[in-house]
């Protein structure tokens, strides 16, 4: 079946369509004007998480920490939680299918446009990282609740290519068959270890969602 | 030939024209039903009892597959936060009476690979546990 996703984040008081994933100071106000960057160098100082849409960026972390990993069966992303450890739908990247289905879903990160090579250093080391979950849920898209997961979660995994990553599973339009919302993925990325070992440079890269459909 | 360059760090990507790649149904009154395009397909809207399933890319190759007792095509694709989208190739599942083989249609190439535009990758996966209402049966 041919499939509809949306890519949106929170930003703050409504759902924006995300643009960009950003790594920048957190030492600029949120929201900021759409392409403001700082010069920081790697170590000097923590990097802030950004997403951006087409006008503002918005702050949702003051540093880069690993998300909170808790005991297996619990569910601490659908509490809110926006401090840096925290992973719940208001700070993460959320992928939602709005019609159809999709098949073999898979999140990682390539280099480039290409989504052929991981010839970059941050993810060539294992520096790129996130947490995320797929699922369906009720309430709202910022407060879900009774949340049925899709695929479990998994906390600070590495997206190297088709060598580590987030998945497989399938998503659908939910809400025709089972009256939840979604299917929902979100993620939050985060960066490990950035520190004065990290070489200058524009080290650029791309998370994707990989999938089939008819 | 009508393809599509995608120029990265390290590589560049040859991709088909995915506005000009799409699927060819005949039926036995001699109708035939030709698909849209990669963003969408139109697979779903046309009707079951087909007797011959091809694709054509926009390089020039035709693809027929044998005939099977149905067919699912599945356009594999990659879509990056920077608007970036790839095609990556089409997984025709085909159903026999035991398992399914997967004809999977390679829709790009670059220099790390020695895989082509056109080629095809065999494979085969036990029957679904659940049929999709996607399948098209052959007559």
């Amino acid at each position: 079946m041919a499939v509809t996703i949306t890519t949106q984040f929170y930003n703050g008081s409504a759902w924006a369509n995300l643009s960009k994933v950003v790594f920048t100071s957190p030492n600029i106000p949120s929201p900021a004007t759409a392409g403001t960057r700082s010069h920081i160098l790697p170590g000097e100082l923590p990097l802030a998480l950004w997403y951006e849409d087409l006008t503002n960026m918005y702050r949702r972390a003051n540093e880069q920490a690993d998300a909170a990993t808790v005991i297996p069966g619990t569910q601490p992303y659908k509490t809110l939680d926006t401090t840096a450890s925290g992973f719940c739908a208001q700070n993460s990247v959320v992928f939602e299918v709005t019609s159809g289905e999709c098949y073999d879903c898979r999140l990682t990160a390539w280099d480039d446009i290409t989504h052929t090579t991981t010839a970059n250093f941050l993810i060539s080391s294992g520096r790129v990282k996130s947490s995320a979950v797929s699922y369906r849920s009720s309430g709202t898209k910022q407060v879900p609740t009774s949340i049925v997961e899709v695929y479990a979660a998994a906390y600070n995994t590495t997206l190297s290519g088709n060598g580590t990553y987030y998945g497989d599973f399938n998503m659908i339009y939910a809400n025709p068959t089972t009256g939840k919302n979604g299917d929902y993925l979100i993620f939050k990325p985060y960066l490990y270890n950035i520190d004065g070992t990290v070489t200058y440079g524009v080290h650029d890269f791309v998370i994707t969602l990989h999938y089939s459909y008819t | 030939m009508e393809d599509l360059n995608i120029h990265g760090k390290y590589t560049t990507v040859t991709s088909v024209d995915p506005n000009n790649c799409f699927f060819v149904a005949k039926y036995p009154d001699g109708s035939i039903r030709r698909g849209n395009n990669l963003f969408n397909t139109g697979w779903d809207d046309i009707p079951q009892g087909l007797t011959e399933l091809s694709y054509a890319l926009s390089t020039g190759h035709v693809i027929t597959f044998p005939k099977f007792k149905a067919y699912l095509p599945l356009i594999e694709c990659s879509v990056g936060l920077d608007g970036s989208r790839v095609f990556h190739a089409i997984n025709v599942k085909c159903l026999e009476e035991n398992s399914v083989v997967v004809w999977r249609v390679l829709l790009k190439q670059d220099t790390t690979s020695n895989m082509k535009i056109g080629d095809i990758i065999l494979g085969r996966e036990p029957l679904p546990t659940a049929m999709s209402s996607s399948w098209k049966y052959t007559s």
